[in-house]
């Protein structure tokens, strides 16, 4: 197995059959590698044909990348070749989050300040993770609408308060 | 976790996949005399009233009471064991549905499923899963409870696990959810929109994964294939969620 650190993005052959689709996933990973760097190398065979890493490669373009980070790997044959990358992309299912675990990290990171969106959680996934449970607020806004609080509307007119 | 299938009632045409043991949710209204062999014979069944699509077809006043008894007559003549209240807060408000609770309990001699709102309030909330050994938690599909809000679902269920009380997710069935959320049971007709967008679904072992394709699939087919692997992910969902 060899690396390159500078390998040139024009030299990479796209292997035509990735049975994975990733203009999507492209488009995020783009943000990571703005975040981090890239750091995650492709991996390519003894002929220069990506076998795992094609989302990468379409960040990188994105990015108006020149050079990337490769690993090359000698394969048996074609077979074994296209073994790996299926079982590449299945194996990151298999994996299951602690969520437990996953909210005591992104709580250190938010006391570093650091943005939790560069974890590739969205916001309402965050919102999940993240929330201490506020139940008394979450009826507090239904007390309000169903009337057993009176809601205040702000005439669009004179400004005035209004109770409804 | 128990993830009951519903809308089986409008897809006769893969009828034959339904002669098995399914967990099922399945609304009075919708509910039809080809059904009936399999309500008695193969599947789990959690009955819904369906008084709110009954209402908005009739698109008249509701004899409710008229309507309590024909769904405890069901009840009673198919011996049917897990059945939700009428899930109507928003048209009769909620003194009304504890009373035709009340007479659906009384002619059914059973418990019934009491459905909860968030306009109930919290104290609702806790003397319910203290009165009740099986609650439902209502307004996740009309986004009551909004999707950023779901992370409340954590105190429910907590509160009601203290209290020895199952809890089923009314037409909860974000898959990421289900496993961060550990519902007793849900519902989903989820293979049936699937079937509509031309929505080809796969169970992976784990989950189920959407695939879209475009004419491909005669409607039969998809309805054929997402029912399959949706059913295969009810008994992955038995057992492991």
């Amino acid at each position: 197995m060899e690396f390159i650190k500078d390998y040139p993005v024009e030299k990479l052959k796209v292997w035509e059959m990735n049975p994975r689709k990733n203009d999507e996933a492209s488009e995020k990973l783009s943000g990571m590698i703005q975040e981090y760097g890239f750091i995650n190398p492709i991996i390519i065979d003894q002929n220069g044909v990506i076998r795992a890493g094609h989302t990468r490669l379409k960040a990188a373009k994105k990015l108006d990348k020149k050079t990337v980070p490769v690993l090359i790997h000698n394969f048996e044959n074609e077979a074994q070749a296209i073994g790996f990358a299926i079982a590449d992309n299945k194996s990151s299912e298999w994996a299951e989050w602690d969520f437990e675990q996953l909210e005591e990290l992104m709580k250190e990171l938010e006391g570093q300040k650091f943005s939790l969106e560069n974890t590739g959680f969205d916001e309402t996934q965050l919102d999940g993770i993240m929330n201490d449970v506020d139940i008394d607020g979450f009826f507090e806004e239904t007390e309000e609408k169903t009337g057993k609080k009176p809601k205040i509307v702000i005439c669009p007119n004179c400004g005035e308060e209004i109770e409804i | 976790m128990k993830m009951f299938l519903a809308g089986l009632g409008s897809r006769l045409d893969v009828q034959n996949l339904f002669k098995q043991r399914i967990y099922v949710l399945e609304s009075f209204y919708y509910v039809k005399e080809f059904m009936i062999p399999y309500i008695e014979k193969y599947w789990d069944l959690l009955l819904d009233s369906g008084a709110f699509t009954f209402m908005e077809n009739v698109k008249k006043h509701v004899d409710w009471d008229d309507y309590i008894l024909r769904y405890a007559d069901f009840i009673n003549q198919y011996n049917i064991r897990h059945f939700f209240e009428l899930d109507i807060d928003v048209v009769v408000g909620i003194k009304e549905v504890e009373r035709l609770r009340e007479k659906l309990e009384t002619l059914t001699s059973k418990k019934c499923i009491p459905v909860f709102h968030k306009s109930r309030g919290k104290e609702y909330w806790l003397r319910m899963i203290k009165e009740y050994d099986y609650v439902a938690i209502g307004g996740i599909v009309t986004k009551e409870i909004k999707r950023k809000e779901h992370h409340m679902f954590k105190w429910f269920l907590e509160t009601a696990k203290e209290n020895d009380c199952k809890v089923h997710g009314l037409g909860y069935t974000n898959l990421e959810g289900l496993k961060k959320y550990h519902f007793y049971s849900v519902d989903s007709s989820s293979w049936l929109y699937g079937n509509l967008s031309g929505t080809i679904y796969k169970f992976n072992g784990k989950t189920l994964l959407k695939e879209k394709r475009q004419g491909r699939l005669k409607t039969k087919e998809s309805a054929n294939n997402n029912f399959k692997e949706w059913l295969k992910f009810q008994r992955y969902a038995d057992e492991h969620l």
